[in-house]
């Protein structure tokens, strides 16, 4: 382990934008409907201005970008390994960085409100990894791909239903690089 | 009980403690009675206080005693229609006509201008009324500004004299709280019912599990800032910040040993998230867990050799116990597939958590004791998360979604008296109740 302060890693690329959700889960419990419009993620603390970042109008403005940022896999409760539908998602993920050789991409690990705090954040980690290591296995080089859980700390439906849960329990990814 | 009697002075058995003490006793048999209504605990009066004219903090002070006695869990506070007297003096009381009232304990009070700009002095009583006696009468003397302090000071006096446990009412929380930007969560300090709030750290961005140590100077926390969830430590002295993890790993501060020098965290490297004792003499960090599970939420225990965790290995969630020195972990809870979020009792060997009834699967606040025997439901609504302990052991703080937003809740350490606390600001997730740090 490293303890002395490593200075700043990564630079991220932000991105905010809007895009309609197309859902894709087939499996219990109850996913999301095909019209929810959905929000992406809000950029994390500490990460830089989006501004030019890929999708924002460069050559992955378009809708394979798009898809890639906005089709999430999803996970049922206290789980963080992949269901059929989300394998599925995750295929055609591997093959956008197949094509796009040069995209890198941040997996983001999300949980529903349900459970403690701290073993969310644990959760959510994993199904970020899980995502990952899909992909990896996949063809995709690891050095491609970063993950970062928040836990229950960014819910896509602020609501306290199931329905709204089953949203919330999520791998979502964001391009940081091309 | 007993204990209490023993230790509360053999002559002084009889009366108020006999009285809360056969109460309490009735009220273990009936607890879902309690539950609804604390009409069985006896009657505790607080009169408004006399006073060198009109002062609005002597009506602060008295809704303070007000809500701490109620928070004790030992009293119900009476109604002023059911005062038999208007009070002449602090020191004086008619007791019989207090008695035929149904009311066991009066705390009186005087507040009083002292030298000094904005300076007051103040003096609390607790009138014994079936020994028709003071049993406590004290004087405050300080600033104006803080008289909630001395009226949380008097009734932890009071909790003392009752029960011989030191009281639970002049403390703070540490929490998290939503913070101002979007998505970003600040940690605070306030004062236990959710007065003189401050910022600890604030900065706009994501801000979790603050754990701070026990002389109240350094804070452990995990910030987002650096792209990726690390543990910083800040001295609130001199404001130095230390960062103590690295890399793209999920690293959460736990608890600090009771001697200050251990931080318990947890890290994730390869993703595989274990947990570490952080040294602060030597800077160096040990690795306590092995093995492919999450291992996460360590706790102290107050002897400082043990502490509790939260690991999946066995395929869901579950509280285990292991020695600092290292030694394989045991695990503690077997019912149902969700327990997470241990706190060790500061005072002996029960750990609270949140687990999940198999039947209805409901979460709930459980205790448990740390050889995994006497584990047992206190209640918790819906969706509880972190309960902390007081200082003293007796109450556990939680928060629960009930009414649709997240509000902390505090109860007895067997779940009696469990009430919502005072609203204290947006989405506090309690982490952390500690005595007072600060004067």
């Amino acid at each position: 382990m490293t303890r002395r302060p490593v200075q700043s890693s990564v630079a991220l690329v932000a991105l905010i934008l809007t895009f309609l959700f197309v859902g894709c889960a087939k499996e219990e419990p109850p996913p999301p409907t095909a019209d929810s419009a959905a929000r992406s993620t809000p950029t994390p603390g500490g990460a830089g201005p989006g501004a030019g970042g890929p999708g924002a109008g460069g050559p992955l403005g378009g809708q394979a970008a798009a898809d890639f940022q906005n089709q999430d896999i999803y996970f049922d409760f206290d789980k963080y390994d992949l269901r059929a539908d989300a394998r599925a998602t995750l295929d055609r993920k591997v093959a956008f960085m197949n094509q796009n050789a040069s995209v890198r991409a941040q997996v983001e690990g999300h949980c529903d409100e349900r459970g403690t705090n701290a073993y969310n954040l644990a959760l959510g980690e994993r199904r970020a990894n899980a995502a990952k290591q899909y992909m990896t296995t996949a063809g995709v080089t690891a050095a491609r791909l970063t993950t970062i859980s928040y836990g229950e700390e960014r819910p896509i439906d602020p609501g306290h239903t199931e329905a709204a849960w089953a949203k919330n329990r999520r791998a979502h990814f964001v391009i940081t690089g091309q | 009980m007993q204990k209490h009697f023993l230790r509360g002075g053999g002559i002084l058995l009889i009366s108020l403690v006999t009285w809360w003490a056969c109460a309490l006793a009735q009220t273990r048999v009936q607890i879902d009675i309690e539950k609804q209504s604390g009409a069985e605990l006896p009657a505790i009066a607080v009169p408004g206080l006399l006073s060198e004219g009109v002062d609005p903090a002597g009506q602060q002070i008295r809704l303070v005693l007000q809500q701490d006695m109620k928070y004790t869990g030992l009293f119900r506070v009476a109604d002023a229609s059911a005062y038999p007297e208007t009070l002449q003096a602090v020191d004086q009381l008619q007791y019989p006509a207090w008695a035929s009232s149904g009311i066991v304990a009066v705390i009186t009070g005087r507040l009083g201008n002292a030298p000094g700009e904005n300076q007051l002095s103040l003096q609390l009583a607790l009138h014994d009324i079936a020994q028709q006696r003071m049993r406590i009468n004290n004087n405050f003397n300080g600033p104006k500004i803080r008289h909630r302090e001395m009226a949380h000071r008097f009734s932890d006096l009071v909790y003392r004299e009752l029960t011989g446990d030191a009281g639970p009412f002049d403390t703070q929380v540490l929490c998290v709280s939503v913070g101002k930007s979007k998505g970003s969560k600040d940690i605070i300090i306030m004062d236990y019912d959710g007065h003189g709030a401050r910022p600890l750290v604030g900065d706009g961005g994501l801000n979790l599990s603050p754990a701070l140590s026990p002389n109240g100077t350094l804070l452990a926390y995990t910030s987002y800032r650096s792209g990726n969830p690390n543990i910083y430590v800040r001295n609130l002295l001199t404001g130095a910040e230390e960062r103590l993890t690295s890399g793209v790993g999920l690293a959460m501060a736990g608890s600090w040993s009771p001697d200050g020098r251990y931080l318990a965290l947890s890290h994730t490297i390869d993703g595989n998230s274990e947990i570490f004792l952080y040294d602060t003499r030597s800077k160096q960090m040990k690795r306590l867990t092995n093995d492919w599970g999450i291992d996460v939420s360590p706790t102290f225990a107050p002897d400082g050799k043990r502490l509790a965790f939260v690991s999946d290995r066995s395929g869901s969630p579950q509280v285990y116990v292991m020695d600092v020195q290292g030694g394989a972990p045991v695990r503690i809870t077997y019912e149902g597939r969700y327990n997470t979020a241990p706190a060790w009792s500061p005072r002996d060997n029960t750990l609270a958590f949140v687990g999940r009834a198999d039947e209805d699967r409901s979460l709930g606040v459980y205790t448990i004791r740390a050889d995994g025997n006497g584990q047992s439901r206190l209640g918790g609504g819906p969706n509880p998360d972190a309960p902390v302990w007081a200082p003293n052991g007796r109450f556990v703080m939680y928060t629960s979604t009930q009414g649709g937003s997240r509000q902390r809740y505090m109860m007895r350490d067997d779940g009696q008296a469990n009430h919502l606390l005072p609203a204290s600001g947006p989405g506090c997730l309690t982490s952390q109740w500690v005595a007072r740090t600060a004067r």
